[in-house]
């Protein structure tokens, strides 16, 4: 729309010369209106998940590696929600990169979306080696062991579905990144809330999927402009 | 037309064993949901309880006499083996682990009929906030050198252990021979190995107590055990057998970048089974005998290569005999071709001294090859196919081959 607005002016300035100024500045004042008018026609859908209860922290095993920090707690459970429409057509984002950091001997994010063409990086923060890998079907790779600071391989995420993340060194150390094909989702907070803004009216199925791999599914219809409340229970 | 040979049952086993395990991805998310529902917590978190198992089939093809510690009368041999961990920690301070196995034998063959054994149990108390003092007691695996932290079967790039842990020697704890030339021809009797005794036996499960922990860059470890690093695994238990004497070990080890762990290990005490040591020199003891080793170890780790080496030597005093002195290398290497598969390689190296009178080795200087690949199907599926060919100077009437194979379940 900006482009179109653009356009317009210029034409109305060359064609018509000073004494069109006035009609052109409020054409393009119309079409400003217009175009912020369309931004905000798109719904807004709000509300809530039941999340999972916080799970306590895995036991040691007997051969645990003894750690020169403490190791952190896990994040608290959050859900990810996402729509799916039923064409399964969806506009594209371009150039995601997800940062998933090993601190405290955890993945930070443990639950995290990405769109399908994203990728994600495994930056380590901790003082000593991680070895992160995944034996997933929709993305499997190795990255090794690397240490603080050192650069981490990107990892292409190319198809649609569950990754399941670990560290070969700390067995309780793991992440999910879901991998979709929509570009409308968000991850909750520690109470379930969420807001997924600029979404196209039709009807959804909306989705969220739970740590423990659980995923609730719900139908909702989004209308211009509306604010669509959830809630999402099981 | 030539008589086709059946093939063994035992590969019949192993391989559909491998055949139904291996791929099948419905069993590996029973043993995801299995594995994540053996866990339990009381008394609001501050007790939590975690059982977990490792099943391990393992094939064994190998020469007559078969290398290491296998004790098998025909060429071919199936071990299967469930272990089972127990890991209870109570608050901040006080964890219990306890490992109970039903297999043919510590060892493959040991007990080919079949035993359960509670092969480990301690109690840990961390007084400290943080890993720098753990106390232990129970039975355990040995604070001695770097291979015992990474023997169970998962984190194990082979199926056997480098020969320091298993390749035995001519040496026994029966306090035989009697003299200098029936101990030199014993070497050349390898159907009598089950009588003699490693440097270290596997993971050495001895009774005792332990103080370890890590300070900064470096680390350190000192036990005091109820039986030498070499005894055999029907002397671990020191409450069954009974304390009769203290062997000491110790480790410090000393990370000078995060690539790399180097250590000094060392360990001294009396070798000898009270209850079969017969024959000994007139006013001495079982307690005059002792094993003394001393071993140092370095191990590289970065991206997709890990790599260790150990050099232990170790001197056992033989009655009537003297002091037999042995030295034993290893370097090992695994790399990681993709995601899921590895490939290792192990150079095994022994050396032996001189009798003094007799200026002949006691023992014949040998190497051993070991190669392996192996497959992870996923965190709980693992496969490993293993190839060592070992040969030793002079008169070699042990096996030179060995292939094994090993599929093993966590959950």
């Amino acid at each position: 729309m900006v482009h179109i607005e653009t356009v317009w002016h210029r034409r109305l300035y060359r064609d018509n010369g000073s004494s069109m100024n006035s009609l052109g500045l409020s054409l393009s004042f119309l079409a400003l209106l217009a175009c912020i008018t369309s931004a905000h026609a798109d719904g807004t859908v709000q509300g809530s998940v039941s999340l999972d209860k916080p799970k306590p922290p895995a036991v040691g095993p007997g051969y645990k590696p003894e750690t020169q920090n403490p190791v952190q707690n896990e994040e608290a459970p959050r859900a990810i929600v996402y729509l799916e429409n039923a064409s399964g057509k969806y506009p594209k984002k371009s150039g995601e990169v997800l940062s998933i950091r090993q601190q405290g001997y955890q993945f930070r994010p443990s639950f995290a979306v990405i769109q399908t063409g994203g990728a994600a990086e495994f930056p380590n923060r901790d003082d000593e080696f991680h070895n992160v890998f995944s034996y997933s079907r929709v993305r499997r790779f190795d990255l090794g062991r690397f240490r603080k600071d050192e650069p981490s391989p990107r990892i292409d995420f190319d198809k649609p579905g569950l990754v399941k993340i670990y560290c070969e060194i700390h067995q309780h150390m793991r992440c999910l990144v879901l991998v979709v094909d929509t570009p409308w989702y968000t991850t909750t907070d520690a109470e379930g809330a969420f807001t997924l803004p600029k979404v196209p009216s039709g009807d959804y199925t909306l989705k969220a999927l739970l740590p423990s791999e659980k995923t609730l599914v719900q139908k909702i219809t989004v209308r211009d402009g509306a604010v669509t409340k959830v809630a999402v229970t099981r | 037309m030539p008589k086709l040979r059946p093939l063994p049952y035992p590969l019949v086993i192993f391989a559909a064993v491998m055949l139904v395990n291996g791929p099948s991805l419905r069993g590996q998310e029973v043993l995801e949901k299995i594995d994540e529902s053996l866990s339990w917590t009381a008394l609001a978190g501050s007790i939590q309880a975690d059982l977990s198992f490792l099943q391990d089939t393992e094939f064994y093809i190998a020469e007559s006499q078969p290398q290491g510690l296998l004790d098998i009368s025909d060429n071919e041999f199936l071990q299967p083996r469930l272990a089972a961990f127990l890991d209870v920690s109570a608050g901040e301070c006080w964890t219990l682990h306890a490992q109970a196995r039903l297999d043919r034998g510590f060892d493959p063959g040991f007990a080919p009929d079949g035993e359960l054994r509670l092969d480990e149990y301690y109690l840990q108390w961390r007084p400290l906030a943080d890993d720098r003092m753990l106390w232990r007691v129970g039975k355990f695996a040995t604070v001695f050198g770097a291979y015992p932290r990474r023997q169970l079967s998962w984190d194990n790039p082979f199926i056997t252990a480098p020969a320091a842990y298993e390749d035995q020697l001519s040496v026994s704890d029966d306090g035989r021979p009697g003299s200098v030339e029936s101990f030199l021809q014993r070497r050349f009797l390898p159907a009598n190995k089950r009588t003699w005794l490693p440097i270290i036996w596997g993971p050495a499960y001895i009774t005792g107590a332990s103080v370890s922990g890590r300070i900064d860059k470096f680390d350190y470890a000192f036990e005091v055990k109820t039986a030498a690093l070499s005894a055999q695994p029907n002397r671990w238990d020191g409450i069954a057998e009974g304390v009769d004497a203290a062997n000491l070990a110790g480790r410090l080890g000393w990370r000078p970048a995060e690539e790399w762990t180097l250590g000094a290990s060392f360990a001294y005490g009396p070798y000898l089974n009270p209850d079969t040591a017969i024959g000994l020199p007139t006013g001495s003891s079982w307690r005059d005998y002792d094993q003394t080793t001393l071993g140092i170890d370095a191990a590289y780790a970065h991206g997709h290569w890990q790599c260790w080496a150990e050099l232990i030597g170790a001197e056992f005093d033989v009655p009537n005999v003297g002091r037999m002195r042995a030295l034993s290398a290893l370097a090992e290497a695994k790399y990681k071709i993709t995601a899921t598969t590895w490939a290792s390689l192990r150079w095994n190296q022994a050396f032996f001294d001189e009798v003094g009178a007799a200026n002949t080795q006691w023992g014949s200087d040998r190497w051993r090859l070991d190669l392996a690949v192996g497959h992870r199907f996923s965190r709980h599926v693992q496969a490993k196919i293993q190839y060592s060919f070992a040969e030793r100077t002079g008169s070699d009437p042990e096996g030179d081959h060995l292939v094994a194979a090993q599929l093993t379940l966590r959950f």
